[in-house]
């Protein structure tokens, strides 16, 4: 009985910290519609900054505490709001959750950066040591400190949200903030409030568990997942209901830790993944939603063209065998996930971008198809490969059929516990049998990949299997750019738009979601089977959660919908981000910033990076004359480059000044050829305003002119077509 | 802005002026230079077909659009970029098109956000329950939950409850049933004889034939004619089917 009460305080304790974090996460929501993904990493800062002050530099704990909680947990809050937040306004969900886990992913970076990862930081409790006697048993004085401040706060933000002008205010902002301000109230100070009790609320959660988990940021900032779940118990709404699901997760994991048997190598990784799979049962119980109809969105994404594709495919292999042929090995080991890992960020386009789905779990799936290649692929068999796509396709369609109904955050959400249960349990577990099926895993450390053996030809060296990712991750592109073009794709394109609109022409919602959600688990399984060859031998760390997140921030930052946005991730994160960190430390540490501070830059641009690079390219795209001279002088830097005439710096440095040197002449020349004389009309409206000619102003034949200038239809033979300068051309 | 009133018999004093307006969208102006008056104490009608920029003219009044051009004068003050909370703090009271009321909050909860204007919490609900005593139990309902004529009765409730100097009010009928139109106008009515100008957009001509005093006529971003509402009556049925000249 004892043992049962202990325990039971335990779960109590717990549940009081998950009530206060998860209480900020409902609150904002609430109040703001923002899902802060980012919550956890606010209390992680939040808490490293009273053991900063209270315990390396010995502060009093009353000013600790008010420095951290009072001053600097709000004030991030605020920051977030006046910051990032305020900029979100007509961005789709998918945008929005991707600035506040980018911002997660920043503040973590942001606190390793401050506070060096690694070192042992004891944080003792408060009033450590003393206990209170409740005659039935004891707690001590944390414990009960925690509890009293979960109700208090529970007390509290009762009272504000409902009996105060400023908390029914807050709810009224999330309704209708433009109503707000013709009542005559300042709808972004009331946001601005509500992010910074946000805040508040998270530092407190942090401050209470800290002292008793280690001060680790990746791990404190996750605390939100247990969070989440608890949220989820009030469908993100209520406080009540989230203060029962918080008692529900602290008491299961109060019990788990008491009861579960310690020495069952099964049962052992349960207890931190227990409230990931509440969560996951949670979010099964949540009730349909409505379908979305039409909203307007900042995000605009255009089909990709063929001419484009090509292009694309014909650099990415022609990347791959330079890379290949000037790097050395440790280099290639370095740079050889650009295209596994972009196989992965690739996986995201059709799901994120034409679909509209959000997943967190795609390395994940990468790692499932890691384990494939790895049990299946023995002596280089192309088999693994294969299974390797079906197994992480089937395990994606077993999570996605009860989740699929879920849109948004909740689908966002069940993605990320599957993601964390399989971190922190399943890919922990030695092998077993379900029946007559015997489920290897990665056998409690790593294991090891055979490369592929394809007619007799092994990819066994790092140059071979970097070539053969460049070529796969130029027909997965290629494959992607198909599926966008099909029926299927259209679909997509058209259920992301408006769910209501496709439900009214007869489609079935519930197949072509699944179905996307498989073929990008199938995609995610292939990159991570191609990364696993190259690594040779694979953990679990390689695929968790928070390894996963960067692929997602920059695939949704270059454009999620642009299949040119995989290429973009995986040539930043394991191209360009290595290779800058060569130059020095100082370079490596603001690296790791990059993911993170990009995510939340997104607001700004929605539609992504891609489009701008693409934009600054056109010229150089139309203009074949110095496409081609570009092409010859990179071939020429190629061959003196095999012929050691000089190294990998000075042949980067003098293929970036090729290039920038075409699109400078490509630029030149493009404008000067468009107001030159031989151009027809020479200098009109712009083509934007041509759009509106014949609307704005009467239509005549300079027009026409300027317009087949600008669609470049000179060459066209018009067949004789006689020309009406007002009612077009008549056959 | 102060309250207008009856006192202005002999030369009515202006409250809201209107000069050469423009305003637009993404870069498209809808609004092409809008002239209009509301003298205190006057109920305007602005009438016009789909698309003539009635709503956005509005708007821009409220302070909810910004004027890319022209004199925004209300009071006799130009108050071209004000806020809109500033305005309806100063007695501007906006009833937008739809239902003007927050679904997810009680009723009670949507009456105690009409005191941001300034307006103390018991005399919003003694005003507003005394012309719309319909609400008085609904009180703890969620507004989001009521019939469309009780969420404008709500929404209209602004309009009574902060004691505006000018109301300006958004397509009330929309969606709503003939009898309760009728009743809601009866109220702007009564509003308008307490001393309240009134500025109404409304897109069904002839309801507001017997409450407005005067009625203004835009066409396609611009006030095409303006006089009695009777006078105006003659020339809607070619303004809305699209034979209306620009100036």
């Amino acid at each position: 009985m004892e043992k049962f009460l202990i325990f039971t305080v335990v779960g109590l304790t717990l549940s009081a910290t998950y009530a206060v974090i998860a209480s900020g996460l409902v609150l904002t929501y609430a109040t703001t519609g923002i899902f802060n993904f980012s919550q956890g990493a606010i209390g992680m800062v939040a808490a490293f900054a009273y053991w900063q002050l209270r315990f390396d530099w010995g502060w009093p704990t009353p000013i600790a505490l008010v420095v951290s909680l009072g001053l600097l947990a709000p004030a991030i809050g605020l920051a977030i709001d006046r910051g990032i937040m305020r900029g979100l306004r007509g961005t789709s969900e998918a945008t929005r959750l991707v600035v506040s886990i980018s911002l997660m992913v920043a503040l973590i970076a942001l606190a390793n950066l401050v506070w060096e990862p690694g070192r042992s930081r004891p944080m003792s409790t408060f009033f450590e040591g003393s206990r209170v006697d409740l005659g039935i048993t004891t707690i001590t004085y944390h414990q009960a400190i925690t509890i009293v401040v979960a109700v208090l706060i529970a007390a509290g933000l009762r009272f504000l949200l409902h009996n105060t002008r400023i908390g029914v205010s807050m709810r009224a902002n999330v309704d209708d903030d433009a109503l707000v301000l013709l009542n005559g109230a300042q709808p972004k100070r009331i946001a601005g409030i509500s992010w910074a009790v946000g805040g508040f609320l998270a530092g407190v959660g942090g401050i209470l568990i800290a002292p008793t988990l280690s001060l680790e940021a990746g791990s404190l900032s996750l605390l939100i997942i247990n969070a989440y779940a608890a949220a989820i118990f009030g469908r993100l709404r209520s406080l009540p209901l989230t203060f029962v699901g918080a008692i529900v997760i602290g008491l299961t994991e109060g019990y788990l830790a008491g009861y579960l048997p310690g020495d069952n190598q099964y049962f052992a990784a349960f207890r931190p993944a227990a409230t990931v799979v509440i969560l996951f049962v949670a979010l099964l119980l949540v009730p349909n939603p409505r379908l979305r109809s039409r909203a307007h969105l900042r995000e605009y994404f255009p089909p990709p063209s063929r001419s484009g594709m090509v292009m694309l495919a014909v650099v990415v292999v022609v990347a791959g065998v330079v890379l290949a042929t000037t790097l050395d090995t440790v280099s290639l080991i370095t740079y050889g996930p650009v295209f596994s890992l972009g196989i992965v960020a690739l996986s995201l386009v059709p799901l994120v971008g034409f679909a509209g789905q959000i997943s967190l779990a795609q390395l994940s799936f990468a790692g499932i198809g890691a384990l494939a290649v790895a049990h299946h692929g023995h002596d280089g068999s192309p088999l693994g490969l294969v299974l390797a796509v079906v197994l992480a396709a089937a395990v994606g369609t077993v999570v996605a059929l009860p989740v699929m109904r879920l849109t948004g955050i909740y689908l966002a959400l069940a993605t990320a516990a599957f993601a964390v249960a399989l971190d922190r349990w399943l890919f922990n577990l030695p092998d077993f049998s379900v029946g007559p099926v015997h489920v290897r895993l990665f056998g409690l450390g790593s294991v090891s990949v055979d490369p592929l053996r394809i007619l007799g030809h092994e990819f066994d060296s790092p140059a071979a299997l970097l070539m053969l990712s460049a070529v796969v991750f130029a027909a997965v592109s290629l494959l992607v750019a198909a599926l966008r073009w099909s029926r299927f794709g259209r679909q997509l394109v058209a259920m992301r738009d408006s769910e209501a609109a496709c439900a009214t022409f007869g489609l079935n919602l519930m197949w072509p979601r699944v179905g996307v959600f498989a073929l990008s688990a199938g995609i995610a399984g292939l990159g991570g089977a191609l990364y696993a060859m190259q690594l040779g031998s694979v953990a679990p760390a390689r695929f968790d959660l928070l390894n996963g997140l960067p692929i997602f921030i920059l695939v949704v930052v270059g454009g999620a919908g642009l299949v040119g946005s995989a290429l973009f991730a995986g040539g930043i994160l394991y191209g360009v981000l290595p290779l800058t960190a060569t130059l020095g430390p100082v370079i490596a540490k603001i690296n790791s910033l990059f993911p993170g501070f990009t995510g939340v830059g997104l607001g700004r641009n929605p539609s992504g990076a891609v489009p701008v690079f693409s934009a600054a390219a056109g010229p150089l795209r139309n203009d074949p004359v110095v496409l081609a001279s570009m092409g010859v002088a990179m071939a020429v830097c190629y061959v003196l480059r095999l012929a050691e005439v000089f190294g990998n710096w000075a042949f980067v440095v003098l293929l970036g000044v090729a290039l920038v040197a075409a699109m400078v002449v490509a630029r030149r020349r493009s404008s000067s050829g468009a107001q030159g004389p031989g151009q027809g009309a020479g200098a009109g409206p712009d083509p934007e305003d041509l759009e509106w000619v014949g609307v704005t102003e009467p239509f005549t034949p300079a027009h026409l002119a300027r317009m087949e200038q600008v669609l470049d239809l000179q060459s066209v033979d018009l067949e004789g077509a006689e020309l009406d300068p007002v009612g077009g051309r008549d056959a | 802005m102060s309250h207008g009133g009856n006192d202005a018999a002999s030369t009515p004093r202006r409250l809201v002026e209107l000069r050469g307006v423009r305003a637009g969208y993404d870069g498209i102006e809808v609004l092409h230079g809008v002239d209009l008056t509301v003298c205190a104490g006057e109920v305007v009608a602005i009438l016009g077909p789909n698309g003539a920029g009635k709503s956005t003219t509005l708007k821009v009044l409220a302070g909810l659009h910004p004027a890319s051009a022209g004199d925004v004068v209300i009071a006799g003050r130009r108050v071209n970029g004000a806020t809109a909370d500033a305005l309806a703090r100063r007695g501007l009271c906006l009833i937008p098109e739809g239902r003007g009321i927050f679904p997810n909050l009680t009723v009670r909860e949507n009456l105690w956000m009409m005191t941001h204007a300034g307006v103390e919490r018991p005399q919003v609900l003694e005003r507003s329950l005394h012309c719309f005593p319909q609400l008085s139990d609904l009180l703890d309902r969620t507004s989001g939950t009521l019939s469309g004529g009780q969420q404008q009765m709500l929404a209209m409730a602004r309009g009574l409850a902060t004691d505006p100097a000018l109301l300006v009010l958004d397509e009330l009928s929309m969606g709503l049933a003939p009898l309760v139109v009728d009743s809601l106008y009866e109220t702007v009515r009564q509003v308008a004889d307490g001393g309240t100008s009134v500025l109404l957009v409304e897109q069904f001509a002839r309801i507001v034939m017997d409450v407005a005093d005067s009625a203004v006529l835009m066409v396609q971003g611009h006030v095409v004619d303006s006089g009695h509402p009777r006078e105006i009556e003659g020339k809607l049925t070619q303004a809305y089917l699209g034979g209306q000249e620009n100036p």
